[in-house]
């Protein structure tokens, strides 16, 4: 059919479309499963080839405007794991509770410093926003020490160090498909691998043997079209700048056409800048079209026009808001055939 | 590709298993308006099967199972031996370190075993998903479920744990204990132990893809005395009414194993099963599977708990 569309029969849905096929091996011999996206029915070899070319050679023109007062927190999602937890899309602002309800007995024995504490208030964040995340797509999220026990979800792995050996490097090191990747300590940054996606966060707790890090995998990317809002996780930032992590779309247009109007919401506490970037879907390392959005305080919609031959094609969207954790959520996401 | 399952479902992963290119063509090619006869047919092959001349030889008296690997993020010992492994965590953790404290080592060993036993299942051809670690802080989560985080003392009063899926379905675990937890469409295995008054550990394993037919050696989890089950894929090369299946399996003490064939429509469903007497050593079980025309499906072997073993190949001809 071609190299960048997989076909899938499964049954009780008839053949499926997919950018990567379910599993692949990496180069140490070891399979793991690609990022998928599901492609519409009607994209071609030209479509995916070209079409992805001919949207890397224009300019993009986009507005933005403020529609509302931010989106109230409680229409974010709980956490299965932890139902409890407050709907906070920023983990810092959970940690008093978590602190708070260790038994006295567990202190110091069972429930051994701060990091539990932080990576369980992570945990939870993660833990609603892969729920948010989740309808007919999947992100997979896992919190907690890389040294003991150990942290991993799936092909994507920190390696085993300690809390002092990542302090004095400023930096662990998370093993992906295609590599390692350096983590920047009290911080987070994205992946984008050719045919994976994930995110790592990793704090060295300040001296002592344990870090506690977050790790995510993205499955299938979330399809438009998006009407419920997903947030932004926010790790981190005891102490220093909250990383923000990003989201990841799938842009899929449902007709065929060479002019589509994209249109997404996104809320925000205070005015912060937004990268937009298109990604090529054979290939995620590659951005092909890239746009800061100043994002101000508020609800905001944001439109644009995409036009491409032979018609537009099925992306791959980061969105990715400026560390400080003043994004909330994305609130909906929208393609259509003009 | 043919599949059984989509692999997202309302954010939950299935256990996948990949199907012949001849699954499902008699009742494509039937008129399905009603679906009575396409029913029919399908659910023939299922309900019609018999299980025969189920038998056991003993290959070798020696348990020495080769081709093991390791967790690849420890320093670990090849092993299925827990006790070995938990030695080796109780030397290798800093437990003097004020941020370190016992329950890693139960959690460390658990692991080790369990990330073994991942890449294990990925080189016969499969994908599985592990993880184990404190439940209430700082979490248990893999691809496909996770611990609802609880003090060990709930835990301990209310005699389990539970496991939550993305779509928020619960499924309950004996605590201190383990269970195997079967949906229509996913394959775990789950145990709680170390239950202390806010931590316990908690480990789960869960099959993304299946291993048909795999020829590569992989362990039975031992967790915290409690031995997992295996699942792999029946998958006939050809449709047939009848398969011979063959499963060589490495045992550390003479034991009774139950064999499962759960339906590949529906991991839930039982379709046959049978208990046989597994010798120590090396030995290979084989088996009959007639029926009108017999389907892909799963096979769990379930061992006895506590004990160490490998299911060397799993074989179906046609």
């Amino acid at each position: 059919m071609s190299e960048f569309i997989f076909k899938e029969t499964v049954a009780g849905f008839g053949e499926q479309l997919f950018n990567n096929p379910l599993s692949r091996v990496s180069s140490d011999g070891l399979g793991y499963r690609p990022t998928r996206m599901r492609l519409p029915s009607w994209v071609d070899h030209n479509v995916m080839t070209e079409g992805v070319d001919d949207i890397a050679s224009a300019s993009i023109d986009v507005s933005i405007e403020r529609i509302s007062e931010a989106r109230p927190k409680n229409i974010l999602r709980d956490s299965n794991i932890y139902p409890d937890a407050a709907k906070e899309y920023n983990a810092k602002e959970l940690l008093q509770s978590f602190q708070n309800s260790t038994s006295d007995t567990a202190t110091g024995t069972e429930v051994v410093g701060e990091w539990m504490d932080k990576s369980a208030a992570e945990h939870a964040v993660l833990d609603a926003w892969a729920r948010e995340y989740g309808r007919n797509s999947s992100v997979s999220i896992n919190t907690g020490d890389p040294f003991y026990p150990n942290l991993k979800i799936g092909s994507y792995s920190f390696r085993e160090e300690s809390g002092n050996k990542i302090a004095s490097r400023g930096s662990a090191t998370l093993e992906t498909p295609d590599g390692t990747a350096q983590i920047p300590d009290r911080s987070g940054k994205p992946i984008f691998n050719k045919d994976n996606i994930g995110i790592g966060a990793m704090s060295s707790g300040g001296g002592g043997s344990q870090g506690h890090g977050a790790v995510a995998k993205f499955e299938e990317l979330a399809e438009t079209p998006i009407q419920d809002s997903i947030r932004f996780p926010g790790l981190k930032g005891y102490g220093s700048d909250i990383f923000t992590a990003p989201n990841v779309f799938n842009q899929a247009p449902d007709e065929e056409s060479e002019q589509q109007k994209v249109s997404f919401n996104i809320s925000s506490n205070s005015e912060q800048d937004v990268k937009f970037a298109f990604r090529n879907p054979n290939d995620y390392t590659q951005t092909i079209s890239e746009n800061s959005l100043t994002v101000p305080e508020g609800t905001s919609q944001v439109e644009f026009q995409m036009a491409a031959s032979p018609a537009v094609p099925p992306l791959t969207t980061e969105m990715n808001p400026n560390n400080g954790g003043q994004v909330q959520s994305a609130d909906s996401y929208s393609i259509q055939a003009q | 590709m043919k599949y059984n399952f989509d692999t997202v479902e309302r954010g939950v992963q299935a256990s996948k298993m990949e199907m012949p290119d001849w699954a499902g063509r008699a009742e494509q090619a039937l008129p399905g308006s009603s679906g009575t006869v396409a029913d029919t047919l399908s659910s023939s092959g299922e309900d019609t099967l018999k299980i025969r001349g189920v038998n056991t030889s003993q290959d070798s008296s020696t348990y020495n199972p080769s081709g093991l690997m390791s967790s690849a993020v420890k320093d670990e010992p090849i092993t299925t031996d827990p006790s070995r492994h938990s030695d080796w965590a109780e030397d290798s953790i800093p437990l003097d370190e004020p941020d370190m404290a016992q329950w890693m080592v139960p959690a460390t060993t658990q692991t080790v075993m369990l990330q073994a036993l991942r890449n294990e299942y990925i080189r016969a051809g499969g994908s599985l998903t592990a993880g184990a670690d404190g439940i209430e802080k700082p979490g248990v989560s893999t691809k496909s479920a996770s611990f609802k985080a609880q003090k060990g003392s709930e835990i301990d009063s209310n005699g389990k744990g539970h496991i939550v899926f993305k779509d928020g379905s619960e499924a309950s675990v004996s605590a201190p204990g383990a269970e195997t937890i079967i949906t229509e469409d996913s394959l775990n295995y789950a145990s709680v132990s170390n239950i202390q008054e806010d931590i316990a550990v908690g480990s789960l394993y869960s099959v993304q893809n299946l291993a048909n037919n795999p020829s590569d050696p992989i362990r039975f989890p031992t967790v915290s005395g409690n031995t997992g089950p295996l699942f792999v894929g029946h998958k006939p090369s050809r449709p047939s009414i009848l398969n011979r299946a063959s499963a060589t399996i490495h045992s550390k003490n003479a034991q009774t194993a139950e064999f499962k064939l759960r339906s590949s429509r529906d991991y839930s469903r039982v379709i046959r099963s049978f208990s046989q007497e597994i010798p120590k050593g090396k030995s290979t079980t084989t088996f009959r599977a007639l029926a009108l025309g017999v389907d892909p499906m799963v096979l769990e072997i379930n061992p006895q708990d506590g004990t160490q073993a490998v299911l060397t190949d799993y074989s179906v001809f046609p």
